[in-house]
Formats: structure tokens, sequence, C-alpha cells
């Protein structure tokens, strides 16, 4: 799902006919279906249809992806439930080797006849696709696993949860809102399961099943006065958690100019927040431009980092195979080739991790069957590594995938999708108090506003949601109108001090978009509190009338 | 399966409906068949074909709204989809911003449908791209490309007596072309309902001469400069405001069309006069739906009229409670333009910069549709009526409203595809005075 | 439009009770720039204060001595600013004598060709060490609008010339009043703009130059 059609789901008068409109959504469904499973009996015989199709038609090797995506969408505003949709997407999706070109091919029709025709399909399309070929694919190698599964290691499903336990979170959480001076709110609850099923000729059979969850909302403040208005968004994150996130413990929060939070969240406390601090916002100073020392909370950096982090070292990117749409990368082969390519300050260690619990990436295995583990993308502020799946190993001359393959459909071919991408903690015992002890000019950002970068990850603008002036070591009051500008290489060199692990924390999107016809993913990635120094920062005010 | 025809779908919705035991039902009935070809590195990376079909049943009881749908169209199927809505909306609550479904309506033949696309095969699909890749080939220049062509019926039926039909076509085509050494970068985008008025050779040599005279770009001050924005760089920019035309957004006070005590801006001069932007589902070049997915029909619609505001969109809902005509959002805009090509805007201008695509557009401030994002895939330098030379890129932060507000001039309308959205306009090229470009960017 | 054929406004022809803006040209370098500024300064004298003003910019040669008539110069550029003899003279002369020049380097870069030439002229004729970066509580900041010291540019903020954000300005004080006061901050074309568009502006960008006229003016 691109971003505007999740502006536009989470609009008004949203109908599940719109839902449906919105490709790679599912078509809605009861609630109860949710829970049902398919037989992995069942779906090992398919997929051995589709493996012995393709190897009859002489694919040299075959995936099969059989996926069962579940949705579930809780949309309300101020007293009214807008909208409860539950949406599922059931199919089949093989991808082969044939004449050293890919085919791909989908069905939903998984009787064996279509499978097998599916299977077929693919391998013709490789078979055609290969007469325009410049080099033949190269597949890292890689060992079956056989009869393998894993699962989110979630405490409670949330397709499990009443839906009136959702609906009286959502308008209890609009109520406090209202009652606390916000005039509007849309609040929204998100639920993800994908059960997901892989088989390759390598001798895998991989079973998965994961689960994210997405509470949030937006609050609007308007000055009957002036006309102007504010929002303030919250302060949660996608995660790949079950129910259990919102069932809030004090241990999870942090204490400060707001409550923050930790693995858990307290959409209740977070919405009286919230009205309280749009209406602080309709009134806070306007940012005098200027360069500031920023205080980043890890609600507001995971953005930073998923932009100037993540996507540059998508190998994919750093190859041209984006060129038309997202972009390519500055992080060129030769800098990594280089091993010295400073990208950051010595502080700047950069994780990549698909097994990290609690995160949105978290999976036992990618989308080509490779075991997921962790790995160093910039260690000590050096560029050590990108983000590779099976067909681009050899180029970084590793012996295996890094296991970042992803579809997010069965009908969608998968392709190199962002691991969890996260700045490590510092390595000193330091809290967020230590770090705004030591600015003199600076401003503390909590929580993702407007970003936006340049196609190879140079030049970004991002603003946020809760801006704090810091004069002389202490917090002087809320500022609005803020953006910080900068240039990734530039941006990480003046990091110069991170807040230590018991900070670490995670965000992350639901909505990552790559790729013609663009596909979604969801990635994580955490943070403890950081600074960076002399930083650009605009005033976004504007008149106009 | 292939899509149905107007007595097929009809037929089928009519053996829905008949399952129906709700107050009031409605089914929309969607087919879609779509191919599509990417290439990058010289070389095509994927492609697939996918054709769906989906049939929508909203069950109502009073204001309680129940929602399923089904790919599976024998009789048990059809019955059971209907049941599940109509449970569905028994266990839902009620809404009180439910409005009762349409009666029968009137609507124009559209004519949206070009059986040349329709007709497509994967050999057309090759050879056009091949031809894209020869351009690369033979200018030295590395390719990387997307082609999309869509085939779509829709149709839906109420128990008020509504019936809708209709067939589209659409194809959709861009290409960037980058020098071997990465220094240059190139863009063309092109979109059509009829296949045959696609060039794919054109358009990639187009992006490659912009490639490869964009290479070695030098870095000229940010500030305000006078711009001319290709309409693919335009479009990106002006869809803001054609997405932020909601009435009820406005009413409430939380859009750049709100003004203080309730107040919009409907019916004030908000841009420059020589403005005029329109819809009209009948336009030859930008056909598009006759009717909306609710059963409206989607008339010619004036939004700006010489600069003036002139129109909102609104949902049935608002509509009624505001006790106005329901006028439903656009499939596609159109803005007027003028008589001079591209080149003869460049040759008119002192000073200035040309800008052939913008990119990563996100809001900044909703108040007043400030936007930021960067040029991208060739940026030039103007003087004296010529370009001079290649610019490094630039970030903007900047509003559609203040640039229309500093419009010098306006060029041929052409048919473009925004990059962020995927719509299509006719929106011309456009000169624009003190445009903001806040910072540089080193990407190519 | 080449500068040579740009207008010269007689000073005689004014109204010697009105403020008028006048622009120093000089033979070395090209001082015809951001030439939308003044129409905006002086939009905003208009606004903010009671001062008379006259709306039409001045334009005079540094070498001649109409000068002297003129109690308000700018003078800007991006290249070399290499004095003439005669130019020198009426430069020394015209600040010896009481007069004001707002100098704003419009390539705010401290190892640009302008602020290197033109600190070289100060240093030349005025001496070594007259050129003084003066407080952010200098008179200059509350004259008329409060300002903690001058303010930032975007122009500095966005990565040109020498990314630095100079947090304050420079004069020549005689007689402790300002006669030089010179800016690395390219105020002129933060100020360059089409008039019509100051309505898009939150805050006046443009309320630092009513600061610098009123100081030169009433000091």
């Amino acid at each position: 799902m691109k971003r505007r059609d999740f502006l536009y789901l989470t609009g008004m008068g949203t109908t599940a006919a719109m839902l449906s409109a919105i490709p790679g959504m599912g078509r809605p469904i009861a609630p109860e279906r949710a829970l049902e499973t398919v037989d992995v009996a069942l779906k090992k015989q398919m997929a051995d249809v589709a493996l012995n199709a393709a190897r009859a038609k002489g694919a040299t090797y075959t995936d099969v992806r059989i996926g069962r995506y579940l949705n579930q969408f809780v949309i309300t505003r101020e007293d009214k439930v807008q909208n409860i949709v539950n949406t599922e997407s059931y199919g089949l999706g093989v991808r082969v080797v044939a004449q050293g070109s890919w085919g791909f091919a989908a069905t939903d029709k998984l009787d064996k006849d279509s499978i097998a025709k599916a299977a077929e399909l693919a391998v013709a399309i490789a078979k055609e696709n290969s007469r325009l070929l410049t080099e033949p694919v190269q597949l890292a190698p890689q060992k079956g696993y056989g009869e393998v599964s894993w699962k989110a290691p979630i405490e409670k499903n949330a397709f499990e949860v009443p839906i009136k336990e959702k609906v009286d979170l959502l308008l209890g959480v609009n109520a406090e809102a209202m009652k606390g001076g916000a005039d509007y709110i849309n609040s929204f609850l998100f639920m993800v399961n994908e059960q997901k099923y892989f088989a390759s000729t390598d001798g895998s059979y991989i079973d998965q099943d994961i689960h994210r969850i997405w509470p949030t909302f937006f609050i609007t403040k308007i000055d009957a006065a002036t006309g102007k208005f504010e929002t303030r968004n919250a302060l949660s994150a996608p995660m790949g958690m079950g129910y259990e996130y919102l069932y809030a413990r004090p241990q999870d929060k942090i204490q400060g100019v707001t409550t923050l939070y930790k693995g858990r969240y307290d959409m209740l406390e977070d919405a009286r927040a919230g009205a309280k601090q749009a209406g602080e916002k309709i009134k806070a100073k306007s940012v005098e431009p200027g360069k500031y020392d920023l205080i980043l909370d890890p609600s507001h950096l995971w953005l930073t980092i998923h932009e100037s982090t993540g996507h540059p070292t998508e190998l994919d990117r750093v190859l041209g195979y984006e060129a038309n749409f997202a972009g390519t990368s500055f992080l060129t082969l030769d800098k990594w080739e280089s091993k010295k390519f400073n990208y950051g300050s010595k502080l700047v260690n950069i994780v990549a991790d698909k097994t990290q619990v609690g995160s949105l990436g978290a999976v036992g295995y990618d989308d080509e069957g490779v075991k997921c583990g962790q790995w160093d993308v910039i260690k000590d502020g050096t560029l050590v590594s990108y983000q590779a799946i099976r067909d681009q190993a050899h180029i970084l001359g590793l012996p295996a995938s890094q296991g970042c393959c992803y579809a997010d459909n069965w009908s969608s071919v998968q392709f190199q999708r962002m691991a969890n991408i996260s700045l490590q903690a510092g390595k000193e015992k330091k809290s967020i108090d230590d770090l705004i002890k030591g600015v003199q000019k600076g401003i503390y950002i909590i929580g993702d506003g407007s970003f936006s970068i340049d196609q190879q990850r140079y030049n970004f603008q991002f603003g946020g949601q809760l801006y704090y002036e810091i004069k002389d070591g202490k917090i002087a009051g809320p500022l609005k109108d803020v953006a910080y500008q900068s240039n990734t290489q530039e941006f990480w060199n003046s990091c110069v001090g991170i807040a230590d692990q018991s900070d670490y924390r995670l965000g992350g999107s639901f909505f990552d978009g790559k790729g013609q016809p663009q596909q979604v993913s969801a990635v994580s990635h955490g943070s403890s509190t950081t600074r960076f120094n002399g930083v650009n920062v605009i005033n976004t005010s504007r008149k106009i009338g | 399966m292939p899509l149905l025809t107007q007595d097929e779908a009809q037929a089928l919705l009519k053996k829905v409906l008949s399952y129906s035991k709700a107050d009031e039902c409605e089914i929309n009935l969607t087919g879609t068949i779509t191919g599509n070809i990417r290439y990058a590195r010289n070389s095509v990376s994927t492609s697939g074909g996918i054709s769906t079909n989906t049939l929508v049943v909203s069950s109502a009881y009073g204001k309680k709204l129940g929602v399923a749908t089904i790919n599976e169209f024998d009789d048990a199927s059809l019955e059971k989809v209907v049941r599940r809505a109509e449970e569905l909306a028994q266990l839902a609550p009620e809404n009180p911003e439910f409005v009762s479904f349409l009666g029968p309506q009137k609507y124009a033949e559209p004519v949206m449908f070009v059986p040349a696309t329709a007709a497509i095969t994967p050999k057309q699909r090759a050879d056009a791209v091949a031809q894209s890749l020869q351009v690369a080939k033979d200018t030295k220049t590395v390719a990387a490309g997307f082609m999309e062509d869509t085939t779509t019926m829709n149709a839906m039926m109420n128990s008020k007596g509504l019936f809708a039909y209709n067939t589209s076509t659409g194809v959709n085509f861009s290409i960037t072309m980058r020098t071997e050494d990465g220094k240059g970068s190139g863009y063309a985008t092109r979109g059509y309902n009829d296949f045959t008025k696609l060039d794919t050779k054109k358009a990639s040599q187009i992006a490659a001469d912009k490639g490869l005279k964009s290479a070695t770009a030098r870095a000229i001050e940010p500030g305000k400069y006078t711009v001319i924005l290709e309409p693919a760089a335009a479009a990106v920019l002006l869809e803001n405001i054609f997405f932020g035309l909601d009435a009820r957004q406005a009413d409430e006070g939380r859009s750049f069309l709100s003004q203080p005590g309730g107040k919009t801006r409907l019916g004030e001069k908000l841009v420059d006069e020589r403005v005029n932007m329109y819809s009209d589902p009948l336009n030859p070049e930008l056909p598009t739906s006759t009717w909306a997915g609710d059963g409206r029909p989607q008339e010619k619609v004036s939004w700006i009229e010489k600069g003036v505001i002139k129109n909102l969109t609104y949902s049935r809902y608002w509509a009624e409670k505001k006790g106005v005509k329901a006028i439903p959002g656009p499939d596609g805009v159109i803005m007027e333009g003028g008589t001079k090509s591209l080149e003869e805007l460049i040759k008119g201008t002192k000073k200035g910069i040309l800008v052939t695509r913008l990119w990563y557009i996100r809001p900044v401030d909703p108040q007043t549709l400030l936007l930021t994002g960067l040029t991208r895939d060739g940026t030039f330098y103007i003087e004296n009526g010529e370009i001079k030379f290649p610019i490094k890129n630039f970030r903007f932060n900047e509003s559609p409203v203040i640039m229309l507000n500093n419009l010098e001039e306006l060029g041929k309308v052409e048919r473009t595809v925004s990059v962020e959205s995927n719509v299509n306009y006719l929106i011309p090229p456009m000169k624009i005075r003190d445009f903001t470009f806040s910072s540089l960017s080193d990407a190519v | 439009m080449p500068k040579e054929t740009r207008k010269l406004h007689d000073y005689r022809m004014r109204d010697a009770n009105k403020f008028f803006f006048t622009r120093l040209q000089y033979e070395s370098g090209d001082w015809d720039v951001d030439q939308r500024m003044p129409a905006n300064l002086l939009n905003s004298l208009i606004e903010y204060t009671t001062l008379p003003v006259d709306t039409q910019e001045n334009i005079v040669p540094l070498s001649s001595t109409d000068i002297f008539q003129c109690p308000f110069c700018y003078l800007s550029g991006h290249k070399l600013v290499e004095f003439t003899q005669q130019e020198r003279e009426n430069f020394e002369r015209y600040v010896r004598q009481g007069g004001f020049v707002f100098v704003d380097d419009c390539n705010h870069d401290i190892d640009g060709l302008f602020s290197k030439s033109f600190e070289g002229q100060m240093e030349r004729i005025f001496g070594a060490n007259a050129l003084k970066k003066i407080p952010n509580h200098h008179p200059i900041y509350s004259m008329f609008f409060q300002f903690d010291g001058p303010p930032t540019t975007s122009q500095e903020l966005n990565g040109w010339g020498d990314d630095i954000v100079h947090d304050y300005l420079k004069a020549i004080e005689i007689n402790g009043r300002i006669g030089v006061l010179y800016s690395n901050k390219d105020y002129g074309c933060e100020w360059d703009y089409d008039f019509r568009n100051k309505r898009f502006y939150k805050i006046d960008n443009t309320r630092f130059s009513v600061n610098i006229v009123m100081y030169a003016m009433m000091r």
C-alpha cells in the first residue's frame, strides 16, 4: 500500500469497496475466518505440484510461495466507528530460473491443474526473457532445511481479541482526546497476519506465521481566533507483536517532557498528552532558523535511519535496479571496496537484523528460503556491508545470501527488501537528560513528521511531532514550524552522543514502498536517543492569505 | 477469464441481487487484466500478467452496513457472499453517517476503452521494450524502465434500481537513461488510453538526450529562481491541490482551503487569474469514468476558474448535511494552457531553470500546502533564451498555491503521468517566478 | 539586462526630506545584483515606520562626488572588489565625514572573492583592525525591531558557500557610530523577490533592513 492509499484509507468514510480497490489489500472476510489456517500437509502437496511441473519444463531452480495474508482494520473518528474490515488474500506464486533467466507467475486457483499451469507459465516467461539477458542469474548456494517452521513469539493473537474490545479502546482514546481539548481525532488499529509457506528445489519446506500490529491516531486542534491548526500524531510504533503491545506496563514508559513508550504502548495516556500538546503547539514559538544541536528521540530517528542508512545500503539500488523509480545510491561499490569510506563518526554502528524480537522484519527464513541472521552494515563509522539476496551475494563475494528477500503478496515477485536497520546504543552509561544537559543551543525532537530525501540519499529534510527548544542544557519550551536539512554523510559524522541500551527503542513503517509495480514491506529501526551537532534548521511557516 | 460484456455483467448482478434479503443492497463488480514488463541495467528484470475479478456486496439494515467480497462466480458462492454481507451488517455498530444508496442515474457513454490496448500481446510488450533498449545501445546509456498496461471492466447495481457499466484501457510507460559513468540521468514518462500512441523509442531518446546533456552538472547557488516546469514536474505539485479539494476537511478548518470561523475559500480567488482547472470525463485526450464508485455521475466540473475556487468535492453524507450537490472527486484533472511549446518558453526566458522531474514530494505544512522534494533526472540553467549548462539538483520548499500566484506563462497542454500517484493529467509546461530552492543535492 | 543600460537616477531631483536608497556602482566587480531587493526594503520602511520614503532606487558611481549627497549607500557583489584611486578616496572621505554604507557579500563566503578583496580594501583604507565584529547587543539590533543578533538567512543554511552561519556582523565605526556595516550573510539575496510575494511570509523577512536604515538615519 502506498502512502497515498494509506492517507486515503485513513481519511473520511472509507468503505470496504474502497479497500478492495487497493492492490494487495485482499478481499474482505468475516472476522472468525482469520483464525483458520491451512493444513501444512496440503501446502506441501500444492508446492510439490509446482516444483515438479516447473522442473519438467526445464527450470533449473524453482521456489513456490503459498501465502494467506490477513488484515484487520478498525477505523474511527471522534465518537463514531467508521469501518471495521477484515481482508484475506490467498494464493500461490512460483518463481523459476530457466535458461539463466528469472520467470514468475501466480494463481489464486489452487487446484493441481491451475498450479501446474502457473509453474509452466513462469518457465515460459523465463525462456522469453532470456533472449534479452545480459548475464545469467547466479544464485548463492543454499542448503535445504527439510520441513521446518517458525512462529513470531507473540503473547496474544490480535485476531482473537473481540472486535468490541478494540472498538471500545479506540472510542475511549477518542473520548480522552476530545475531553483534553482536541477538535478532531481519527484513530486506527491495523493488524496483520502473514501465513507463509515456502518450498524450493533446494529441499526446503518452510511454514511461517508472522504478526504485526499498529495502533495510531491523528489529533487536530484548531485555533478559532486565527483559523490556524496544529496536529499531533500518536507516538506509537508499528510492531511485530500481538495485541500485548496495547497492554501498557509502567516499566515500559520513559518519563520526560512527554511519556515515551518502549515495547508496550499506553494509547489512552498518549491521547491525553497528544490533545494537550496539540494545544501547546498552537501557542508555541515559531523556530528561528539556524544551526542547532539536535537531540533526536527514537520515535523520530527511526525514519532518518530508514531513509539515510537503510535505503542507500540496499544492494539492488546500488546496482541500478531501482534507477527508474526509487533511485540508486551514493554508497557505490568502490566506497565499500575501499574499506575506509567514512559514513559517520566513530560512534555510529549500524546493524542489519532480520531476527530482532518484536521488530517488523523478524522472520525465521526470508522469501527465498534463507535462514535469517544479523550483520554489520556500518562499523565504527565505516561502510562494511550492504543488504543482499541470493542472486547478488556473489557481487560482494559472500558465500551465502544475507536473507533480505521479500514479496508483499503471493501474487508479487520477491526481491531485495530492507532488513531491520538499527543504530546500536551507546556503550557508555548515558540518559536522555545527560544528552540534553550538554547542549547550549539545541532542539529536542520527538515523533516522525514530514520526510523527503533525494534518489541517491544525500540530501534530506525531516520534520517531527514535538519540538522543544534547549537552552544552556535545559528544555526552554515548545517550538513549532521546525524541519532540519542535512546531507547523509555530514549528518552521521556530526553524531556526538548516543544514550545507552536502557533507552533503546524501535520505530518503523508498515508501508515502505519500492519496485514497479510498487510493493510494500514492513520494517523496524531501533536506536537510543542521539545527539547531532550543528544541523541546519529551517522555519516551515508560510502564509497564503 | 475474459472481461464481462455489459449484458453478462447485468445478468450476473441481477442474479446476485435476487439473493438479497437486506433493506438495501449494492454490488460492485470489477475485472482487471494487467501486463507489465520491467527492465534495468539494459536487461529485462521482471515481467508478468495478472487477471483478477472481484465482486463486492454491500448490505444495509437501517444504518448498519456490512460488506463482503468474493472472486468465485458459481451460484452457491454468489449466494454465500450475499449472506455473509448481511450477517456482517447485523453485527455492525450503527453508523450515523450512513447514506441510503442512490436510485437510477443517467450517465454519458464513456470513451475510455481502446481495443488495441486490450489486445496487447507479450510480444508487443517485449518489442516496445526492445526499441527502448536499442536507444540505450545506440547512445551508450543505461536504461531502466517500466511499462504497464491495464484493461478494466467496472459494473454496479443496487436494490434502488441503479445500474452502471464501463470498460477502460490504459498504458503507462516511464524510462530513465543514465550515462555509463553515472554522472548524467534523464527521464521521460507517457500515459495513454491507446497503446498505439505510445512511442517508447521517442520517449527513450528524450530521456537519453537529457541523460547525456545532464552529465557533469555544475552547482549553482540555491535561492529563488524563475523555473520552467515540464508537465511531469508540475503534475506532482498540482495534484496536492486536486487531492485537497474535500469540502468536509475545509469546513472543519483543517485544510489549506479553510478560513477562520468555519469559512472556506470556496468562491475566492486563490491563484493567478490565468489558472483554469477542470475535469471532464469525455475529454478525448484524457477520458475518465462517467460515474463514481458509489454510482454518482461524473460530469464536467470546473474546480478553479480565473484563479477562483469554483467547486469542492463532497461525500454524499457531507453534501446532504450541508444541503449542496454532492460532487464526487475527479479521476483526472485538466489545466488549461497557452500556445507556446516548451522550446518557446525557454527561448523567452532571460535567466531561469528548466526542471524535468520532481521527486519525493512530501507535505510539510497542510495549512499552506507547503511541499518539499527535489529535482531529478535533468535540471538545466537557462540564460538569454538558451539552455546553457546542466546544474546539480536542488531541494525545494514551495507551495503549489504560492507557485500559481507566481505564474509567468503557460505552454501547450500535454498528457502526463504523476510519478507519485500514477494518475494521468493534462497539464501545460509552466514558467513560474521566485520558485524557492532551499539546498543543493549531489544526487544524479 | 546589461548593467550599463540601467538608468541612473538623478539624486538632485529628489525631495530632500525623503529617505532614498542609493546603490554604489564600482568599476571592478558586478555591483548590479539582487535588483528587486531595494523595493522590498523601501516597502518595509513605508509599512513599519513614519519615515518619508522616495520609492525610486538611486544608482551612483562610487567615483562620483554625487555620493556625498546620499546619506545611505548600499554596496554588493560576487566578484573582485578593487577600488580605483578615485573610488578609494571617495569611499574613505564619505565614511569619515559621517556617511553610512551597508556592504553585503553576495557570495557570503569567507573564502570568496568578494569578501577577501573587500576586506583587503578596508584594511588598506582604514587600517588593519578597523573592521571589527560588532556585539549581538549592539544598538542596531534593537533600533526598531528587536533581534538577538543578525537574523539568519536561508542562503547560509543551505550548504552553499562556506556553509557557516555567521552569527555576527562586522563594522567600521567612526566616532562611536557605524560608518561601514559589513555582512557575509547575503541579505541582498534573502530580500530579493517579487514585491507581491511578501504576503506569503508569515514573518516579514526584511524587518532587519528597517533597523539598518533607522540606525543609519537616526544615529
